[in-house]
């Protein structure tokens, strides 16, 4: 797998070497249920961004195969954007699996300890 | 001449306006208007009196005319108070009559002088009879019984005729002698009767002579003189001679015997214009009148008259009448034309005067200032200003300017209540009406008087209310130049305080207008019709994209641009509150209640925040509820590689209007591309979309750019210490290497370039060694400048300045160039006395080092200022040019058919569509862009991917309906191809990464690749074929006129790059203004004629160079070794050593013996026995004595000719170059500077069938007309795109048609033009006015109205564009 991201570092300092858990869901709530993809300043239901350090919102705009090889292979590329904010997800068919176009998900990041 | 405009208007004969004696027009029906000249008994009819009197006001005051005179009040009134004596009409209603004054001797008409020599050529100067044999005049006479004879023909048989009958000498009638009729000084003719030329006199010449014999006796000085005798042909003679002209022989020349006869082109009386024409001015200043220049010259003309009936009666001397007749004879010539050269200095007017012609003539003359344009009401005009809150469809109008400007209303049930309050405001509070007009009475009253309250009390249906410009009123906007139809536009007016006319800046481009003291006017239309047609054809909403090529020329400019840039950065974060700020900024004009849904946060942990593109995002579709998509994937100014991943971010990608990549610059949100956001929009989502959209832009951009602060200081130009170290290393490296250059030239070791010498050759490598200079400083600054920097911003998202701009501002301002060289030595070998001479170091010939920051030395300020001086003239210059240029190409018009039905193109653009409508590159429909477009649109998510296969099927099956017939071949081929293509990559995607064919269930990501489904492939195909068909050319359009601005209109912009060296070093081709000049002028001497040779074996050096050796033009002298003279005792001759080694290193295919040849065919007239040959290289020719001069001399003709004999090659060639192809290396041709393309292509190793000219005459002589038709559009399209213009191809091919469809290349000039007019009026309101009426009254012509330029002459609608087709009336 490799992962090309755009992190705000002036809110989320994120520096080389650091060591840290992503999670790419489509829905917030806990159990998994899709949801509506509104913004609700004051909903204060617990999500799976409770236990989460960052977390972004976007959307996959584009799946692509690795044009640049010839030979058959099945390395395919995720594109999210998340308002701007890039993400490349590339990697084993197999990996992706579940990545749709058009669709809204959710990055979650929270940094390990060693 | 007048006569017809107004009375095609009104069925009665009314004189309006100058009138002009002899040409008059008889009009009998409305359908056609015939030109004649008034003889003398039908001025008599026309006028009311004679007139006799040469005193205008009769003594003892009260400024009364004196009856009689040229102010006699029966020929009308100037003055308000007294009205016509002869209808009893008033100033206003009184069109004039006419008087005459009665010449007492006869004198020429200046503007048939020319035709009455003609006359007089044709005819026997004794019986007055056509000099054409019988056989010669059946002929004739059987070609002008052709019915249907055009202007053209007419004129081109009248030329023959006279040919002929100059030709003859002896009268077939009465057997008299004839000589030539010539001008012989101002209005005067000789007939040069006993000329002779033959050695053997004819017997009647000799016969004449010999009456001379007496009188040579007793005075020998007369013998000389004796063959020039001449006979003066006055105009008594002159009229003598046209009166005995036989009725049968008038049709020969050409006139029409029921609209003017030859004895009318002598006048004996002259027509007297009404007074209203020249109206008589009471003079404020001092007592008395001023008179206009017209009623001058006739009372000088009576007095004259006088003068000579008093000499006749009296009998004064001979001499004395001639000369009176003279001055007779010159006063009326200035009466109809003062522009008469070559008057006697003692006969000179002593100021300049307006004759009859001079009115009409020019941009102010009657044609051009007061037919073709007229004066308008309901117009105003002041200064303009922005104002970024008003939407790009309205125009803010001053109260001052709503309360005069006025659209009269009618009332009906609907408005009778605003009206009612309107008409009770009055004329002085804003929302308020001027006039009113009752339905019954049809009196206009002035509101500013009587009683409003009863007026609108008693307004009743029908009523007409000329009421104030209101909010929403459709006004027309304009400023000058208006170079193309963009110039002006509809809008919606806003009617508020002060005293500007304001608009959205997104329109400037369109008007080219800024805001620093531009002036702008606003016509109000005053119909329901022509509100709707203006609303529809100009409303600035239906005008986004220009004509020219279908790019959107209105769209956000400068702070928009920078705010969008800055906005859409990835750096950009907002917390709740200022997001929703800026937000609301958008809620105002149309947008005031609209619905906005803010996104969900891009960052919803640690803090919530939104970003900049979130927000754009907005502009383009605040809600979900909107059913505006917008999809565009397109790469911005500061692409760098890598697509969606690009390191400046700089990959615009735009999903379902949502902006998810890349930053917004000039080339997303600017004019002149048809990747703009506003541009997809338009075509996706129509005008209304796009205008909102960028609205939108134009509030939330200025609003972000005042909070985040956005200004310019003198700590941006400040270059930091590593900017002003790169810069000295640079300096100094450029400097070294020049002086190098400059010392190299000086030992001579300088190896020259192709073509230069060796000065020149410095003065190329140095010029580009210090344009690099600035150019890498300018890199320099990219890099060194900090990224916060406003100008580098601004040069980044290209919305001001560029980065040659900031590199003058901060490092250096660079090399100042006077017309593409350094500044020349205007002072004594050197550029300014405060150097060397001969000096060639770079601060010496204009480099200026400095930058605007640091200050630049006096020098260094001179030659800057030298430069921004050839800027400016240039400018001026070819302000004027192009707008001349552009008069003359907008003269022709119509659709593929002129104004005489005439086929111009079968099918316009060979397509029939419209190059507004273009999406792709000259294509109707930019298929992938289309593609992705409806994937993004309709998801589609539960529907399975087909296969290849499947693609291709339902492809075949669509284009079989009934709905895709009408798509022509050609898009059916392009939609075919592309969809077999995507097919293709389908199945290879499948097959690449191993998967079935086709889908059997959901969610498998790998079919996500290159997927599309059923109903995809069917709405692109429905939204294709939708685009293709609106498209299409709307019938009656323009499409001329159109094209002619199109062409015309980038002209203005072509400035300061006129020269530009096209490929090969040193061969240069005219581009430009001058370039384009020359192809419409159809010229047949351009001034770098360069023909392209492909050759046949084309990888060859070798044979490249034996090719260009038989074309260029060898001199025997570039190939001898020396040639000197010999003189033996028994023998004298030039011996020729030729230089075989240069003759085989240029690989010129000579020999001695061919030289020989040379020498023979020469002009030098050397006879072969004198040539002789002594082995391989030595050629001797001999001199021979002829009786003209000696041998010496002979000898020394030869020495000077020889050397020049052309030995091989084509004598029009000047040289030939060998091309090396940019892209395939080992490609070789030739470019040939020269003409005679005929002989190039039948040179052995030459392609014939590849090798072009780009001179049209002479590809046209060799190829034939449609290849000059290819050759002209290909040189317009070759030299705009050398300009980084671009214009679409179907204007240029409407251009090349109209030159080449009379079958033979004709200019855009007055004369092309005449060969493809044949209307009088629209050939007279172009250019050389007055001769066109002239020669039109003396053929009797006869012009049927149909021209688009006619009907505007006479006021009648123009039948094209939506008059080309009526509606029956429900």
């Amino acid at each position: 797998m490799d992962l090309i991201l755009d992190v705000n570092t002036q809110i989320y300092p994120m520096d080389l070497g650091d060591k840290f858990r992503m999670v790419i869901a489509t829905s917030l709530r806990e159990d998994g249920m899709a949801d509506d993809g509104e913004y609700d300043p004051t909903d204060a239901t617990p999500s799976r961004a409770d236990s989460f350090e960052y977390v972004m919102y976007g959307k996959v705009y584009r799946i692509e195969g690795d044009e640049s090889t010839p030979e058959p292979g099945s390395r395919l590329a995720a594109f999210v954007s998340f308002g701007g904010l890039l993400m490349r997800l590339q990697g084993d068919a197999n990996n992706l699996h579940g990545f749709e176009v058009d669709t809204h998900v959710y990055l979650f990041v929270k940094k390990l300890a060693f | 001449m007048w006569a017809e405009l107004s009375v095609l208007r009104f069925p009665q004969l009314m004189f309006s306006g100058p009138n002009h004696p002899s040409w008059y027009t008889r009009v009998l029906t409305r359908s056609h208007v015939t030109f004649g000249i008034l003889s003398s008994d039908e001025m008599r009819q026309h006028a009311h009196l004679q007139v006799v009197s040469k005193n205008l006001y009769a003594d003892g005051g009260g400024r009364k005319p004196v009856p009689f005179g040229v102010l006699d009040h029966r020929m009308g009134t100037s003055e308000k108070d007294n009205p016509c004596e002869t209808c009893g009409k008033n100033l206003a209603e009184c069109t004039g009559h006419f008087a005459y004054i009665d010449l007492e001797l006869p004198v020429f008409h200046i503007g048939y002088f020319r035709t009455t020599i003609n006359i007089l050529q044709c005819i026997c100067k004794t019986c007055s009879r056509v000099l054409l044999s019988p056989e010669h005049r059946q002929t004739f006479l059987d070609q002008l019984k052709k019915p249907n004879m055009s202007y053209l023909q007419k004129k081109a048989l009248k030329k023959k005729i006279i040919e002929r009958c100059k030709k003859s000498t002896n009268c077939t009638f009465c057997d008299t002698q004839n000589g030539v009729v010539k001008k012989c000084g101002l209005l005067k003719i000789v007939h040069e009767k006993y000329r002779h030329t033959k050695r053997v006199a004819d017997p009647k010449v000799v016969e004449f002579i010999h009456t001379f014999d007496d009188a040579v006796e007793h005075n020998k000085e007369l013998e000389p003189l004796l063959p020039k005798v001449q006979d003066v042909l006055n105009p008594m003679v002159t009229l003598n001679l046209f009166r005995q002209i036989k009725e049968e022989d008038i049709p020969l020349l050409m006139m029409n015997p029921d609209t003017g006869r030859p004895k009318d082109l002598i006048l004996t009386r002259i027509l007297v214009p009404p007074i209203c024409i020249r109206p008589s001015v009471i003079s404020d200043l001092k007592s008395g009148t001023n008179e206009d220049d017209i009623t001058m010259k006739l009372t000088e003309i009576i007095f004259l008259n006088d003068v000579i009936m008093k000499h006749r009666a009296t009998g004064a001397k001979m001499q004395m009448i001639m000369e009176d007749w003279d001055f007779l004879q010159l006063q009326v010539a200035l009466l109809y034309n003062s522009d008469t050269s070559g008057i006697p200095l003692h006969m000179q007017p002593k100021k300049p005067m307006r004759g009859f012609c001079q009115r009409l003539k020019g941009k102010q003359g009657r044609f051009r200032g007061n037919l073709s344009g007229k004066r308008v009401d309901y117009s105003g005009r002041t200064v303009i200003s922005p104002d970024p809150n008003l939407r790009i469809d309205q125009v803010v109008v001053p109260v001052h300017m709503a309360k005069i400007l006025t659209y009269p209303e009618r009332v009906n049930k609907a408005n009778i209540q605003m009206l009612k309050q309107l008409v009770m405001n009055g004329c002085d509070s804003h929302p308020g009406a001027n006039f009113i007009q009752q339905r019954d009475t049809n009196i206009k009253r002035y509101l500013r008087y009587g009683n409003r309250k009863k007026i609108a009390q008693d307004l009743k249906f029908g009523d007409i209310v000329e009421r104030h410009l209101i909010d929403n009123d459709i006004i027309l906007f304009n400023r000058q130049p208006s170079l193309h139809k963009l110039s002006i536009q509809a809008f919606y007016a806003k009617v508020m305080p002060f005293r500007t006319l304001r608009f959205n800046e997104c329109v400037c481009n369109p008007f080219n207008a800024d805001f620093d003291g531009d002036e702008m006017n606003i016509h109000v239309p005053q119909t329901e019709e022509a509100k709707a047609e203006a609303l529809i054809l100009m409303g600035s909403k239906s005008n986004i994209v220009t004509p020219r090529n279908g790019e959107p020329l209105i769209a956000a400019i400068q702070d928009f641009i920078t705010g969008g840039y800055l906005l859409t950065q990835k750096d950009v974060f907002f917390d709740r509150s200022h997001t929703c700020q800026l937000i609301s900024s958008i809620l105002a004009q149309s947008d005031q209640a609209t619905h906005i849904d803010l996104p969900p946060p891009a960052i919803r942990k640690p803090v919530c925040l939104w970003t900049g593109k979130q927000i754009f995002s907005l502009i383009l579709r605040p809600n979900r509820a909107c059913p505006v998509k917008a999809n565009l994937r397109a790469k911005g100014k500061n692409y760098t590689s890598g697509e969606d991943l690009c390191v400046n971010d700089s990959f615009v990608v735009i999903y379902n209007s949502e902006l998810l990549v890349g930053a917004m610059d000039k080339a997303l949100l600017g004019g002149g591309s048809k990747n703009n956001v506003f541009y997809v929009l338009l075509r996706d989502y129509g005008q209304e979309a796009a205008a909102v959209a960028m609205s939108r832009l134009a509030r939330i951009c200025p609003a972000f750019l005042t909070n985040r602060g956005f200004s310019i200081g003198i700590g941006d130009v400040t270059p930091g210490a590593g900017l002003l170290k790169a810069k000295r290393e640079l300096l100094e490296e450029g400097y070294a290497n020049c002086d190098e250059f400059i010392q190299e030239l000086k030992d001579g070791r300088l190896p020259s370039q192709a073509g230069c010498n060796p000065e020149e050759t410095l003065e190329a490598i140095i010029l580009k060694e210090l344009s690099v200079i600035r150019d890498h400083a300018g890199k320099a600054c990219l890099r060194e400048l900090d990224k916060s920097n406003s100008p580098l911003n601004m040069a980044i998202c290209g919305s001001k300045g560029s980065f040659i701009n900031i590199s003058q501002m901060i490092a250096c301002v660079g090399q100042q160039a006077i017309s593409g060289k350094r500044v020349p030595n205007g002072f004594e070998d050197r550029a300014l006395p405060h150097f060397e001479k001969h000096a060639k170091a770079p601060a010496a010939r204009g480099f200026v080092e400095n930058s605007f920051y640091s200050g630049l030395t006096p020098t260094e300020f001179f030659f800057h200022t030298m430069g921004g001086r050839e800027g400016l003239v240039d400018t001026a210059v070819k302000t004027a040019e192009t707008g001349y240029m552009q008069r003359r190409l907008v003269k022709y018009d119509m659709t593929v058919r002129n104004s005489m039905g005439d086929v111009v193109q079968f099918m316009y653009g060979a397509d029939g569509l419209d190059p507004a409508e273009m999406e792709g590159n000259e294509h109707p429909v930019d298929l992938s862009r289309i593609m992705q477009h409806i994937k993004n649109k309709y998801a589609c998510p539960n529907e399975m991917a087909l296969t290849g296969s499947q693609l291709t099927l339902i492809m075949d099956a669509a284009l079989e309906l009934e709905e895709f017939k009408e798509l022509s071949s050609s898009f059916k081929d392009d939609l075919k191809n592309y969809m077999y293509g995507l097919a293709k990559k389908v199945t290879t995607t499948r097959q690449k990464y191993n998967i079935p064919e086709s889908q059997k269930q959901k969610g498998q990501v790998v079919y996500q690749l290159n997927r599309v489904t059923a109903t995809q492939v069917q709405k692109f195909l429905v939204c294709c074929r939708e685009k293709f068909m609106r498209a299409k050319m709307e019938p009656g359009t323009a499409v001329g006129a159109v094209a002619a601005q199109s062409i015309g209109e980038p002209g203005t912009q072509m400035t300061l790059k006129t020269f530009h060296f096209a490929g090969v070093a040193s061969m240069n081709i005219t581009q430009g203004v001058p370039r384009i000049k020359e192809i419409i002028n159809a010229s047949k001497n351009i001034s770098t004629p360069v023909i392209t040779a492909e050759l046949d074996i084309d990888s060859d050096p070798e044979v490249a160079r034996i090719v260009k050796g038989c074309i260029e033009k060898t001199l025997l002298g570039e190939v001898t070794e020396y040639l000197e003279e010999v003189f033996l005792p028994d023998d004298c001759f030039i011996l020729i050593k030729l230089d075989l080694d240069r003759i085989k290193l240029l690989k010129l295919e000579v020999t001695n013996d061919t030289i020989r040849q040379s020498i023979l065919e020469s002009k030098l007239r050397v006879k072969a026995q004198h040539i002789r040959l002594h082995g391989d290289s030595v050629i001797c020719v001999e001199a021979v004595e002829s009786n003209k001069s000696a041998m010496y001399y002979v000898l020394q003709q030869l020495k000077e000719d020889l050397p020049k004999v052309i030995i091989k090659g084509i004598s029009t060639v000047s040289r030939a170059v060998i091309h090396i192809d940019e892209k395939q290396a080992n490609k070789y041709k030739l470019l040939v500077e020269g003409n005679n393309l005929r002989q190039v292509i039948a040179t052995r190793g030459v392609k014939g069938t590849q090798t072009v000219s780009n001179n049209i005459c002479e590809v046209e002589k060799t190829l034939g007309i449609e290849a000059a038709r290819t050759t002209i559009i290909n040189e317009i399209v070759y030299t705009m795109v050398n300009h980084g213009m671009s214009i679409d191809i179907r204007h240029i091919m409407l251009l090349a048609e109209l030159m080449t469809f009379k079958g033979e290349v004709l200019g855009i000039t007055r004369f092309g033009l005449a060969k493809m007019k044949e209307s009088v009026l629209m050939l007279a309101s172009f250019e050389k006015t007055s001769d066109h009426l002239f020669e039109a009254a003396y053929h009797g012509q006869r012009d049927a109205i149909c021209a688009t330029k006619d009907p505007a002459i006479k006021q009648r609608p123009l039948v094209f564009d939506t008059e080309e087709f009526h509606l029956p009336q429900a």
